[in-house]
């Protein structure tokens, strides 16, 4: 309560902010709802090219990712932010419905600090994870 | 014969014949004496009697040394003349009528010889024909005897001269239809595989369109999961205990039909060999711990206690061997998750891991209710689920072990299963140490 109160504004606080980027709206309805329960400044974006353009401009505290998106996919987003030197320090953690080993290996490798397979986890788990990225 | 020749010798001996000459020459003396002694008596009364006596004695001499004679003569040579060859002429004197007689008889002994001659030649020549013929016969009968035979040997040719057309006939009809075999095989075969190919192709098709299809219903299936998850954990307001009841099996449901997606995905991927393996070195004993470790907490809900025996009846140390220990997990996930749903409260599960030779033997045993002997052929299949397992509801998708065979598999390794109903299940596998 007392960081929703000193941050009133998503702008002007963007190092505390999140960056969700997820195409579902139910879904991210739900993970934005829970999130800024916890007191959480939340940007929002619908696909990888506004996900992108989000991290550049805002530079958000940590990003959720989706992997399986409209136009860039997560994948290529990840991959740019991190070969960015102005964004490669963003923790991102990716949400996706990709669980295989294939994927998760392919996420980590380019650099994502944790890898959450939606089905797997509650949201109550995932905005733990979060606030421990964030320290 | 000597005798007759003798008798009718055509040369008579002039010394004995008394010739009529000779005998006339005796009468005409005699008549001239008695005419002379007549006439000496000067008589002519005496005279006519001597004449009449030399008249009848010459009658008489005639009669008998000519006449008579040659009329027999004459009739023997009639009769002979008339075909009888027998008679013969008589002699009665041996003068010259007798000389002729003789020679008749010569005459007509050669005549008779002549037909019984010519009889004989010709009886000679009828028996050699006869005798000829009749071997003639006898050849010609032979003859016919091999002419029958030909015959028959000619028909039978040519019965089997038609026999032999027949069956070249049915084996040209015979190397027909071979033919139109060979070419539907021909045909079917490449039908076959056409179909083949067009199954592949089905089958790629199959795989990724349960892959999208899966993809599509995790999304939706998640934000279920995430709405049970927040309402049960107060995000929208208080619940009731009923309302949290209702949400709670609605969330199991959810889970169900989560793993549900995610074996599908898993089968589409081993199907169509797109599953990821990686082999890297891999510590079984510490993969089973922590596999049990996540499942301790549902065990313990159902009071099922899980037992690690690391070796059993040895101390022979597990070596570690390359493995990909994603998939393995997911093999003894499988077999956990299934003895603790098929275990009755209070029930016992044992993981057994060991050497056996150049195998790494891993056994999950359980106190469970056991599988009937029908169907533990089927137990790897694809969506098979036991009769007694589907009226238990636990959430099996039955594709678990259908995955968990294809792992093992493709480790090179075995999978098995050991039960008796009522007692319980130990579902093995072993893969070997690289």
């Amino acid at each position: 309560m007392q960081e929703k109160s000193t941050n009133p504004s998503k702008e002007s606080n963007a190092a505390k902010s999140i960056l969700v980027v997820e195409d579902d709206q139910f879904l991210r309805d739900l993970i934005v709802k829970k999130l800024e329960e916890e007191g959480l400044n939340i940007i929002q974006a619908v696909d990888g090219e506004e996900g992108l353009q989000f991290i550049k401009e805002n530079k958000p505290a940590l990003v959720l990712l989706d992997l399986i998106l409209p136009g860039i996919d997560g994948f290529e987003v990840l991959k740019q932010a991190k070969s960015d030197p102005e964004t490669k320090d963003i923790p991102i953690i990716i949400l996706s419905n990709l669980g295989q080993k294939d994927d998760i290996e392919r996420g980590l490798e380019l650099g994502a600090r944790d890898f959450m397979v939606k089905a797997h986890f509650t949201p109550e788990e995932i905005v733990k994870k979060a606030k421990e990225v964030l320290g | 014969m000597n005798k007759t020749r003798e008798n009718n010798s055509p040369i008579p001996s002039k010394a004995g014949i008394l010739s009529i000459q000779a005998k006339l020459f005796v009468l005409f003396s005699f008549i001239a004496l008695i005419l002379a002694v007549t006439a000496a008596q000067n008589d002519t009364r005496i005279l006519v009697i001597g004449f009449a006596v030399s008249l009848f004695g010459g009658f008489i001499f005639t009669r008998r040394s000519i006449i008579e004679p040659l009329a027999s003569l004459t009739r023997v040579v009639r009769k002979i003349s008339s075909g009888d060859l027998t008679i013969r002429a008589e002699i009665r004197s041996r003068d010259e009528i007798g000389e002729l007689a003789r020679s008749f008889n010569t005459m007509a002994n050669r005549l008779a010889e002549y037909p019984t001659k010519l009889e004989r030649t010709v009886r000679k020549r009828t028996e050699d024909l006869t005798e000829a013929n009749r071997m003639l016969g006898g050849i010609n009968a032979e003859l016919e005897g091999r002419n029958a035979e030909l015959d028959a040997v000619a028909k039978a040719l040519v019965r089997r001269d038609l026999e032999l057309s027949e069956l070249r006939r049915q084996q040209e009809d015979r190397l027909i239809e071979l033919d139109a075999v060979a070419k539907t095989l021909v045909r079917r075969d490449m039908e076959l595989l056409r179909v083949n190919d067009e199954l592949r192709e089905l089958d790629v098709a199959k795989s990724h369109f349960v892959s999208v299809a899966a993809h599509q219903l995790r999304t939706p299936l998640s934000a279920v999961k995430w709405t049970f998850d927040m309402l049960l954990s107060g995000d929208f307001g208080p619940l009731t205990k009923e309302q949290k009841d209702a949400v709670k099996r609605g969330r199991d449901v959810n889970k169900g039909t989560i793993r549900l997606v995610a074996d599908l995905l898993d089968v589409a991927r081993v199907e169509s060999g797109r599953f990821p393996y990686s082999f890297n070195t891999v510590d079984i004993g510490k993969i089973i711990k922590e596999v049990v470790e996540i499942n301790r907490a549902y065990a313990k809900e159902r009071k099922i206690d899980i037992i690690i025996s690391r070796v059993k009846g040895g101390r022979a140390k597990i070596p570690p061997t390359k493995a990909d220990e994603t998939a393995l997990r997911m093999v003894l996930q499988n077999f956990l998750l299934n003895a603790i749903n098929y275990t009755l409260p209070g029930g016992k599960i044992e993981l057994v891991y060991k050497k056996e030779g150049k195998f790494i033997e891993v056994r999950v045993k359980d106190t469970g209710v056991g599988i009937p002997k029908r169907e533990m052929g089927r137990l790897f299949t694809k969506f098979f689920r036991g009769d007694k397992v589907v009226r238990m509801q636990t959430s099996g998708t039955g594709l678990g072990l259908f995955i968990a065979k294809n792992i093992i598999t493709a480790h090179n390794g075995e999978i098995g299963v050991e039960s008796e109903e009522g007692k319980g299940s130990t579902f093995w596998f072993r893969i070997p140490i690289k």
